[in-house]
């Protein structure tokens, strides 16, 4: 280590409370959506693009707000501790476990519609069940007259946007 | 190195023989100044870890990040996440000796112990640990088949390959980006 020498052991009070989700509130990476790609950002660093198969997103100047909402909200497993008895972490959550098709509600009022380009390939009640969440988003957008940007995107780079979305994610798009 | 001790701002941590830290900045508050030099970048999603200079790669690590479990106990919550956005490493401290936390017994199903020395476990953190505030670490670790999964309570692991070539390429205050 550089000029520090050797160093001596030390105790370590590792994660004695993580607190998880509010440390999420440091000003985190944020997400630009360009018309074939978003880009995630940190302090002007590319960290990772995802590509977009198609968007309808047009030329006007790009416009910057939060993410107020997912819909739907991020999985969190929840196991509760029972005495005696070690707790069974057989589940691996990751990003494969986040939902391909879904709606990113902006604190402006915009809303992001995300979808695979078609849901061929996928059981009936799966493709019935994407298609309705997302028809039920979109007739709500429709009602409350708000701006709607659609992107397609294949189900594995959806899944990697939506891992990086939380509430206060800065998007620009 | 002598046997000063070192607190975290949040008080949560005391190593002995840390490396000093470099001044703090605030990271609360975004910039959008790129950072000059190395930089760690940790990929939750695909539990990659990499060390670049520019758009030179150093190095291309796997790692384990935070399961995002939630464990209840009572009335006690732990969530298991990653926390996302820019750190910096802090401190390093070498043959580090884990004090386990509460929620690790609880995980066990074992009663906590009455004596602090109980908790004390040798060797399951690998060669070296680097603080980056908050109680997080990036670490070795025993269960190197883990690598590439989200399975950890919070903390970075690493191989002790990788561990060993992260210490030598990243000094105290390398920019940690988490997403």
């Amino acid at each position: 280590m550089g000029s520090g020498g050797r160093l001596l052991p030390a105790i370590l009070f590792l994660g004695i409370q993580a607190p998880g989700w509010a440390l999420s509130d440091k000003a985190g990476p944020k997400v630009e959506i360009g018309t074939h790609s978003a880009r995630i950002l940190q302090r002007g660093v590319l960290l990772k693009e995802i590509p977009v198969h198609r968007s309808n997103r047009d030329s006007t100047p790009p416009r910057s707000s939060r993410v107020s909402r997912l819909t739907p909200p991020r999985p969190v497993e929840e196991i509760r501790a029972s005495q005696g008895k070690p707790v069974p972490l057989t589940s691996r959550r990751g990003v494969t476990s986040m939902p391909g098709t879904y709606a990113v509600e902006l604190e402006d009022g915009s809303v992001l519609f995300v979808a695979p380009p078609d849901l061929i390939g996928l059981t009936w009640k799966k493709r019935s069940g994407r298609r309705l969440r997302l028809v039920l988003a979109q007739f709500q957008a429709l009602v409350r007259e708000v701006p709607v940007l659609q992107l397609e995107m294949e189900e594995p780079a959806a899944q990697r946007l939506f891992w990086v979305l939380r509430k206060g994610t800065e998007i620009v798009y | 190195m002598g046997a000063s001790a070192f607190s975290s701002p949040d008080s949560r941590f005391e190593a002995y023989g840390a490396s000093p830290a470099p001044a703090k900045r605030d990271l609360s508050k975004p910039e959008e100044n790129p950072p000059r030099g190395r930089i760690i970048l940790i990929d939750t999603a695909e539990n990659r870890l990499y060390v670049r200079h520019g758009q030179r790669i150093l190095l291309d690590a796997l790692c384990a990040t935070g399961s995002g479990h939630r464990l209840i106990a009572g009335d006690r919550v732990w969530t298991f996440e990653t926390p996302r956005g820019e750190f910096e490493i802090e401190y390093v401290t070498e043959f580090p000796v884990w004090r386990k936390p509460d929620w690790a017994f609880v995980e066990e199903g074992e009663p906590l112990p009455a004596r602090d020395g109980d908790r004390m476990e040798y060797g399951v953190l690998g060669s070296f640990a680097l603080g980056i505030g908050d109680g997080y670490y990036i670490h070795g670790t025993l269960y190197t088949r883990l690598l590439g999964q989200n399975v950890t309570h919070g903390c970075i692991r690493l191989s002790e390959p990788d561990l060993n070539k992260l210490v030598d390429l990243a000094p105290l205050g390398t920019p940690v980006f988490i997403f």
